[in-house]
């Protein structure tokens, strides 16, 4: 019983990570789209 | 003191819409269906909004179209908005799901849903600057409201289109003023917001539903055009509406409802050329019904009747109902405002500009790729986009479709009308923006979050599912913010409204000096089409591509043909860009050359010129972005020195 938590609680935590890396890769590959105002309002801030 | 009178004017209209929407729904008893205050609240404005516009077109062509003819028809609304209001009172009963798990989100959500109503509201003060809006959507109803009727308008995409939408706009403007409207744009995109909000609430808790909702008013297509006028967004909340009432009358096998979701949709229909795809869509899945042949009857009807005025309007004086898309296919003759000719040519320019991509099976498959990673300019999903939330969330969606227990009804209708309407509309050939997909977006928006949410609980991944909507929340807040930042430097300034147009309307200085120095006797042709809303003299817009009144085509050389066509229209002014009267060795076309050869004989006589400043975004020019300084000049039109 315990092997099979153990198990379906490893499971759980490979799903979640794939997940996780799933929606930082998507969202760095988005934000490629606003490139150019990110550039653009940075140079405003920083000069 | 005026300012006051058009807030009044706005409150009144509202109140008049939602009087008709309340009006409607107690007639049929569709209140019973829906599950919340905002749902019945969204509802009942959007289903009056669209009413309150179809009264209008019967009064636009009867010739009774002033403020005359609508305080006593907004007049009516608020009466029976009077009479049904016990309809709104009683949909604060309880919702669906109570459980409120998370009031600290709660708290920030709701923190943040004033500043983006804030954003908003910053653009609602301030003066029309969209370049669609002021060539079309409020420079329409205002040619209609100055003329005191509809007009029939002998222009592609910006002209003859179902105007059903156009007619509150012509409203707001009549009864109250440019104030009136814009806020008016404001509130119609904020009717979208609370319907979103409200159908959310039917599966999740508040926070999760205002996340939703905000995701919703801050996406990059929303902020494009929810509050300057543009359509889609409205569309959407009839959609969304339809939809909802669609499900219900399937459920109940209520024909009632069935007319009423007819009615929804043939408000989309009259607002704009793809809502004849949605209702076709809806139509398809009335039929997977046991009693589908005959709902369908009833809501194409319905639907008929709330939306086919226009198609009938264009019908009748071009013999096109939805012109000039089927003007070749039909074999109409040749009038003098279109030709098979010049419809062949707008055709192949249209394509040109509008399809980037092939219509076949891999591009329709990935076009959802293309249109979220930005990979074809074309598409303008950058800027105007639908933003990234359904990506971050597919594998959660995809999870949750899997399990049957999540699949209920709503969530497979509306899988259904927004994956038909994608289709026919891509299957088409008309415009690939994804901008024009924003109608159906709410609908997959709401099945997409639902399975996740379902998935996310279940599988007690939660975190990532709330870090993919936070993170859409931060990105997209931050460009609303950005964008805002434009007309807050309006609004916290002295700035004039006549100083905010020059800032950021390409060419509004030129017709400013026209609108002091020329007077009404007078008729000024224009090339750049983003300023037809500002004339306060006779006009004519002198599109190269989409009106064949004055053939502008840059392939026409016939001095002779063109002068006799402008001379028909009354037109002795011309305003030009400076690339159509000065020819570069890059830029030999042949309207240049004529017109060169109009000013060397002296039959065009210039009389000032304007540095003018063009900007690919009024947004990203605050803070760097690329502008495009030229000249616009203004020629005065002498017929004696012209070719015969």
């Amino acid at each position: 019983m315990t092997g099979q938590n153990s198990s379906r609680g490893r499971l759980h935590t490979g799903l979640s990570a794939l997940l996780w890396v799933w929606i930082l890769a998507v969202f760095a590959a988005y934000l490629q789209n606003y490139a150019e105002p990110i550039r653009l309002i940075f140079g405003v801030l920083f000069g | 003191m005026d300012n006051v009178f058009q807030v009044a004017a706005l409150i009144a209209l509202v109140a008049s819409c939602a009087g008709f929407g309340a009006a409607i729904l107690r007639l049929v008893g569709a209140h019973s269906v829906v599950r919340n205050g905002a749902e019945t609240c969204g509802l009942g404005f959007v289903l009056g909004m669209g009413a309150f516009a179809w009264v209008l077109f019967f009064m636009g062509i009867a010739g009774a179209f002033s403020p005359q003819a609508f305080w006593p028809i907004t007049g009516f609304g608020i009466i029976l908005l009077a009479v049904n209001a016990g309809i709104y009172r009683g949909a604060t009963a309880t919702p669906v799901v109570a459980t409120q798990k998370y009031p600290l989100w709660l708290i920030i959500l709701l923190a943040l849903l004033v500043v983006v109503l804030a954003f908003d509201l910053l653009e609602g003060i301030s003066p029309p600057a969209d370049a669609d809006t002021l060539a079309s959507h409020f420079a329409v109803p205002r040619q209609f409201l100055l003329a005191g009727r509809i007009e029939f308008v002998p222009r592609a995409v910006t002209g003859a289109i179902p105007m059903l939408l156009h007619m509150t706009y012509a409203a707001a403007l009549g009864i109250g003023g440019e104030l009136t409207l814009t806020l008016w744009a404001m509130v119609t995109g904020w009717a979208a917001g609370l319907m979103v909000y409200g159908v959310a609430r039917r599966f999740a808790d508040p926070a999760g539903a205002l996340a939703l909702a905000i995701v919703f008013l801050t996406t990059p297509a929303v902020l494009y055009g929810g509050g300057g006028g543009q359509v889609e967004v409205p569309c959407a909340a009839f959609a969304l509406a339809s939809a909802i009432v669609l499900v219900a009358g399937l459920k109940s096998g209520s024909w009632r409802l069935i007319a009423v979701a007819g009615l929804l949709a043939g408000f989309f229909v009259g607002a704009k050329y793809f809502g004849l795809i949605f209702a076709g869509a809806a139509g398809l899945v009335l039929l997977f019904h046991r009693q589908g042949i005959r709902f369908a009857l009833v809501f194409g009807v319905t639907a008929l009747v709330a939306g086919a005025q226009w198609y009938a309007w264009n019908w009748w004086h071009s013999g096109d109902p939805v012109f000039p898309s089927l003007f070749l296919a039909l074999g109409l003759p040749d009038t003098s405002f279109w030709t098979a000719d010049y419809g062949k040519y707008h055709r192949a320019y249209y394509v040109e500009a509008e399809n980037p991509l092939a219509r076949t099976v891999v591009n329709w498959l990935l076009y959802p790729v293309y249109a979220t990673f930005d990979m074809v300019p074309k598409l303008e999903s950058g800027r105007t986009g639908l933003g990234v939330l359904l990506f971050l969330l597919l594998p959660l969606t995809v999870v949750g479709a899997y399990r049957k227990q999540f699949r209920d009804r709503e969530t497979i209708i509306f899988f259904a009308l927004a994956a038909i309407f994608f289709t026919v509309w891509f299957a088409s050939g008309t415009t690939q923006r994804v901008r024009h997909l924003l109608p159906v977006y709410p609908l997959l928006l709401i099945a997409c979050f639902a399975l996740a949410l379902k998935a996310s609980e279940a599988y007690a991944v939660i975190r990532p599912f709330s870090a993919a909507v936070f993170l859409v929340l931060i990105v997209q807040a931050g460009g609303h913010a950005l964008f805002a930042s434009n007309y807050a430097k309006h609004v916290f300034s002295n700035e004039t409204r006549r100083e905010f147009q020059e800032r950021n309307i390409r060419a509004a200085n030129a017709v400013f000096w026209i609108n002091d120095n020329l007077s009404r006797r007078d008729r000024v042709a224009y090339t750049p089409r983003g300023i037809a809303y500002l004339f306060a003299i006779p006009s004519f817009m002198l599109h190269p591509h989409s009106q064949a009144l004055i053939d502008f085509r840059p392939s026409l050389d016939d001095g002779g043909k063109f002068i006799a066509s402008t001379t028909k229209q009354g037109i002795n002014y011309f305003l030009l860009d400076e690339p159509w009267h000065r020819m570069g060795s890059e830029n030999a076309i042949g309207s240049m050359r004529m017109m060169k050869a109009f000013i060397a004989s002296g039959c065009l006589k210039k009389i000032k010129a304007f540095p003018i400043i063009g900007m690919s975004s009024r947004t990203l020019a605050q803070v760097g972005g690329e502008t495009d300084a030229s000249t616009i000049a203004l020629f005065r039109h002498h017929p004696e020195n012209c070719p015969a």
